[in-house]
């Protein structure tokens, strides 16, 4: 075993996890400017709707975890209509604070519902392949598989597809957009539903891997900003798919040559740091308030 | 009784809105901005005699839950001056109080120091801080300012559990001395004060509430103050007129953050133990500014009602514990979406409507909005 | 408000009371004793809370069923009454305040150690009789109203250094250790010393937080450095995700838990028993797994009436009780003096037979010294199909 690459792939393991999270978050901030606090739940809820098929009801694991992207899809859809539809032109402040209230009501119904102890998902296939000197567990290799292919897929949406036209024409001027005739509500909520509903897929997908808890949201929505603010504000998304790997890949060195602690707190001095030299992000184009796509 | 310090600003922006000199303010009790000093002064010294007098009846759980409710009107009133007044989304609260609070409890427990040199060496570490991040942090802003504080909360949390020689890690810390040996938590002494006693914390920080919001309603009324709420509602309008944007944001900000510090001393001591869990995000950076928003942010009594909702119903409403979170925070949702100038805001807007008893003015609903 | 006058009518009377009475304070009403159980019935430590106050519940149950407890020749029947401290310091001392208020006289708990210690300036101000379960920090006892009825933190160290010793072939160890679980924490340097005392070396040790769930790097950095025994000194969730991250990087090694995970917990939250081959688990037994496995007819008679509500700290739960039980009848008169005089006086022989734990004799036979028993722990193994035995 070659400890460096080994730990490199590590964080490229930890680093498929990042990037699916931060990908729903993309769509939804980089098109409505949403900072959406509570997208972390939406990937809660995907993991724990996995528990109660796979776990409690039996359905199959691909066939649950369809059925659980399908219905946080839904209960985006839901929260778009009754809040973030009406936050489109509130403050900054209005938004994050009100989905941070939502994402602390989401986790306390998922307390009351499922509970505070840890829950865990059973692997659907278990088996390690080895590539050369380092060892990836084959469930992780699928994943890292999953999160290329959502990031190709959503590319072609953005940028190829029709769709992404108008998605595109919303993110770089709203009312330039509604006024050239574009259903702006109907691409809105469009988007949101497609975020919340990656989210869900990261935490059906992600289920085995970790336990279950009602707060399991909060860190990679963070992270997930982070990563954001640093690699993505304007970018396009290709960046965000490797600023998470690197994020990841970053934090698990720290993790293994400085101290296993330093690792939170490399990657939030490194936000404080970045944010003070740069404070528009990483592309000055682009501002927090109103980015480009 | 609520005065409203919103209309303020607009009295130095070229185009005063006339809505302020329409309400019938001005009298003996009230002046273009509010109560008159005088009429303050007597309620702050009623509450404070109250406060003394009723205080020594309360059992030991009672007093405990009053002074939870005093400390945390405390922190979110000192911060209300940079979210509520100066209009920042601060949420590095939880590093200054965080900062405050072991100094504190470090003073007293292992260092011997009296009670003013834990609060000044609090302080002046807190300002050379809030003045050195004043300079980096306003450059950011929107989602970007929001992210940035809160790293300094979370950075600050993680150097309470990490540097365990002096905060001890997450097993804590105490005004006692070591845990392992036991014994009761040490009085804080301030020249001839000593609190010891539950109850002397208790008046101890009403006292200083009473002292802090009569400044806050002295200071929003002068230039300074005047300068932050200008700042709040128009960046543009205010630095047109003359007020040194930049400036009136890191004197908001570097007042707030001394304040926390200096609260975090008192606070410290006062639980007697502390521990990392005391100063994570949730509880020291976001709760607080949860307090603000619900309350009314930039209102001087919002903080308090901000403080009783968050802290004070799940000690009230015993047999919802299970639900305390999910209540605050639906009501921290609520009032988001529909009420932005919180629980007092409301209160203060239907109480104008009663008074005047016909329908809201073109004014009115401008800053309801 | 009505709440407040109640309580204040209450203060009142009870002063009136010990003003009247004199020396002996009311400490039980028509024949029933009252106990304050301080346990987290909410929040993230809930099922600890919940499963140890349940066993509780059934001590008592049983002993009333009895007839109640006999203490200076009058029957008198156990009565717990539940304070939720959401494993809360700030909470736990506002409850511990509260059942002060309220005029308990016994209390059982805070149970866990952030929040023993957060009450403890209140333990030291009260009159009452304290008594921790599963707290294992070090500082409350050293107050003479504080008893401690569970394991010292110690136990956890001793319980690996006694069985590393019949170990002789384990030589290279690691160790991982939750930085919040402050007991682990504060035991790490004297294990280290006893581990090397053996004449064994130890290669690493690592740190890591509550909460953690990606554990390859500092795995990573263990398995390259060829150990034979890694030591997880962790909370259960984390202790699970690491011994499977291990496994799926490779390494087969020895692993040793102090988590005090159950049987059931086990298949919860691992299901594959594949992981679970060369896992030890070492630290004072406080679930009835072990004992049922090795047929102790107390554990296998509680462990009916228990039933699912049974936990990692059900033994503590029950080995309490029945010192309490005992030391009550021990007492020349109903008081807290009198049970804290009984208790330090308490023979081993009066309560052998009685426990499920061993509590072995501190000089002259006594069970307390200092308020502190002496109590082993063990280490089990996972053998595939039942679960946890004791190791050899």
């Amino acid at each position: 075993m070659d400890v460096f690459l080994q730990q490199v792939t590590n964080g490229l393991v930890l680093g498929g996890a990042y990037v699916l999270v931060t990908l729903g978050l993309f769509m939804v901030f980089t098109t409505l400017h949403l900072p959406n606090f509570a997208h972390g739940e939406m990937f809660a809820l995907g993991a724990y709707l996995q528990y109660a098929f796979v776990v409690t009801l039996g359905i199959p694991f691909w066939i649950a975890m369809v059925l659980s992207v399908v219905v946080v899809g839904l209960i985006g859809w839901g929260l778009e209509l009754a809040m973030f539809r009406r936050l489109q032109n509130a403050s900054i402040l209005a938004v994050l604070v009100g989905s941070l209230a939502l994402a602390m009501i989401l986790q306390e119904l998922i307390a009351l519902q499922w509970g505070q102890d840890p829950l865990a998902v059973p692997l659907p296939f278990s088996g390690v392949t080895e590539i050369g000197p380092v060892r990836i567990a084959n469930y992780r290799l699928l994943i890292i598989g999953v999160v290329v292919a959502v990031s190709v897929l959503l590319g072609w949406l953005v940028y190829r597809a029709r769709f992404g036209r108008s998605l595109r024409a919303l993110a770089q001027n709203r009312e330039m957009a509604q006024l050239s005739g574009l259903n702006v509500k109907q691409i809105g909520t469009i988007t949101f539903v497609l975020g919340a509903a990656v989210a869900g897929l990261a935490g059906a997908l992600l289920a085995p891997t970790t336990n279950l808890n009602p707060h399991m949201g909060f860190h990679p929505t963070l992270v997930a900003f982070v990563i954001l603010v640093v690699a993505g504000g304007g970018g396009r998304m290709a960046t965000i798919v490797i600023g998470g790997f690197t994020v990841a890949i970053l934090e698990t060195l720290a993790a293994g040559y400085i101290d296993n602690m330093a690792r939170s707190m490399v990657v939030f001095v490194a936000l404080v740091a970045f944010l003070a030299l740069r404070p528009e992000g990483a592309f000055r184009v682009a501002s927090a308030e109103k980015v480009q796509l | 009784m609520t005065q409203s310090t919103s209309h303020a600003p607009k009295h130095s922006a070229p185009e005063v809105r006339s809505g302020a000199d329409t309400v019938p303010s001005t009298g003996i009790w009230r002046d273009k901005f509010g109560l008159r000093l005088w009429v303050r002064l007597v309620i702050a010294a009623l509450v404070v005699v109250a406060t003394i007098s009723l205080s020594g009846g309360l059992n030991s759980h009672d007093t405990y839950l009053y002074g939870t409710l005093a400390a945390w009107a405390l922190i979110a009133s000192s911060l209300n001056l940079v979210v509520g007044y100066a209009g920042q989304l601060n949420l590095s609260s939880g590093a200054f109080l965080a900062l405050g609070a072991y100094i504190g409890v470090l003073g007293t427990g292992r260092y011997d120091w009296p009670g003013w040199k834990s609060l000044l060496i609090a302080g002046l570490i807190a300002l050379a801080f809030s003045l050195l991040l004043g300079l980096v942090i306003f450059r950011a802003r929107g989602l970007h300012f929001a992210l940035i504080t809160a790293g300094i909360s979370i950075i600050g949390y993680n150097v309470a559990l990490l540097w365990k020689e002096k905060t001890g890690g997450a097993a804590g810390i105490s005004s006692a001395g070591p845990i392992e040996e036991g014994g009761i938590a040490r009085p804080f002494v301030l020249g001839p004060i000593e609190l010891s006693q539950e109850v002397h914390y208790l008046r101890a920080m009403v006292v200083v509430l009473v002292v802090m919001l009569l400044a806050t309603s002295v200071l929003v009324r002068r230039k300074l103050g005047l300068s932050w709420q200008a700042t709040r509602d128009d960046e543009v309008l205010a630095a047109s007129v003359g007020v040194r944007v930049a400036r009136s944001k890191r004197t908001a900000f570097a007042a707030s953050s001394v304040l926390i510090s200096l609260v975090g001393v008192l606070y410290g001591h006062w639980l007697g133990f502390i521990t990392p869990g005391s100063f994570d995000f949730a509880t020291a950076a976001f709760e607080p500014l949860a307090m603000v928003i619900i309350g009314g942010a930039g209102t001087l009594l919002g903080p308090m009602v901000g403080a009783l909702v968050v802290v004070g119903f799940p000690e009230l409403f015993n047999g919802l514990k299970d639900y305390s979170t999910l209540v605050y925070a639906a009501l921290l949702l609520l009032v988001v979406m529909v009420a932005p100038k919180g629980v007092v805001g409301v209160v203060e807007s239907t109480w104008r409507r009663v008074r005047r008893g016909k329908r809201p003015s073109e004014q009115e609903k401008e800053t309801e909005r | 408000m009505r709440k407040l006058r109640w309580a204040a009518a209450a203060l009142a009377l009870g002063m009136l009371t010990a003003a009247c009475g004199g020396g002996g304070d009311e400490v039980a009403e028509d024949g029933v004793i009252k106990i304050a159980a301080i346990y987290p019935m909410t929040g993230p430590a809930s099922v600890w809370g919940t499963t140890t106050v349940a066993a509780m519940q059934q001590m008592a149950e049983d002993v009333n069923a009895e007839g109640g407890v006999t203490v200076d020749g009058e029957d008198y029947t156990i009565q717990i009454d539940v304070f939720d401290d959401e494993q809360n310091p700030e909470v736990a001392q506002s409850v511990a305040r509260e059942a002060l208020d309220d005029g308990y006289h016994f209390i059982m708990g805070p149970f866990g150690s952030g929040t023993a210690t957060a009450t403890q300036s209140l333990m030291a101000q009260s009159d009452a009789y304290w008594q921790l379960m599963v707290a294992t920090v070090e500082g409350p006892t050293k107050n003479p109203n504080v008893f401690r009825s569970g394991a010292r933190v110690s136990v956890y160290t001793q319980s690996t250094l006694d069985w590393l010793e019949r170990h002789p072939e384990i030589k290279r160890i690691a160790m991982i250790t939750d930085q919040m679980h402050t007991g682990l924490v504060s035991e790490e340097d004297a294990l280290v010393a006893g581990i090397e005392a053996l004449g064994r070396e130890v290669v690493l040790q690592q740190s890591h937080q509550l909460g953690d769930t990606d554990f390859r790097a500092p795995i990573t950095e263990m398995l390259s450095k060829d150990v034979d025994l890694y030591m997880t000194r962790a909370y259960p969730a984390e202790t699970v995700l690491i011994t499977q991250q291990v496994r799926e990087l490779g390494g087969e090694m020895l692993i040793q838990w102090n988590g005090g995970l159950t049987n059931a917990e086990v298949d919860e939250l691992i299901g594959d028993e594949t992981v679970m081959e060369n896992v030890t688990q070492a630290g004072p037994l406080g679930s009835l797994d072990s004992f049922i496995a090795a047929e102790n007819p107390i554990a296998l008679a509680f462990a009916e009436k228990v039933g699912d509500k049974a936990g990692s700290f059900t033994v503590n739960a029950h080995d309490g009780m029945v010192i309490f039980f005992q030391g009550l009848e021990k007492a020349d008169e109903l008081s807290v003096d009198g049970l804290i005089k009984a208790l330090n006086e308490l023979q081993v022989s009066d309560i052998e037979g009685k426990t499920l734990a061993t509590y072995a004799p501190h000089e002259g036979g006594l069970v307390y010294q200092d308020r502190e028993v002496n109590i082993e722990g063990a280490v089990t193994i996972w053998e595939k199909g039942t679960g946890w035995v004791l190791a050899d």
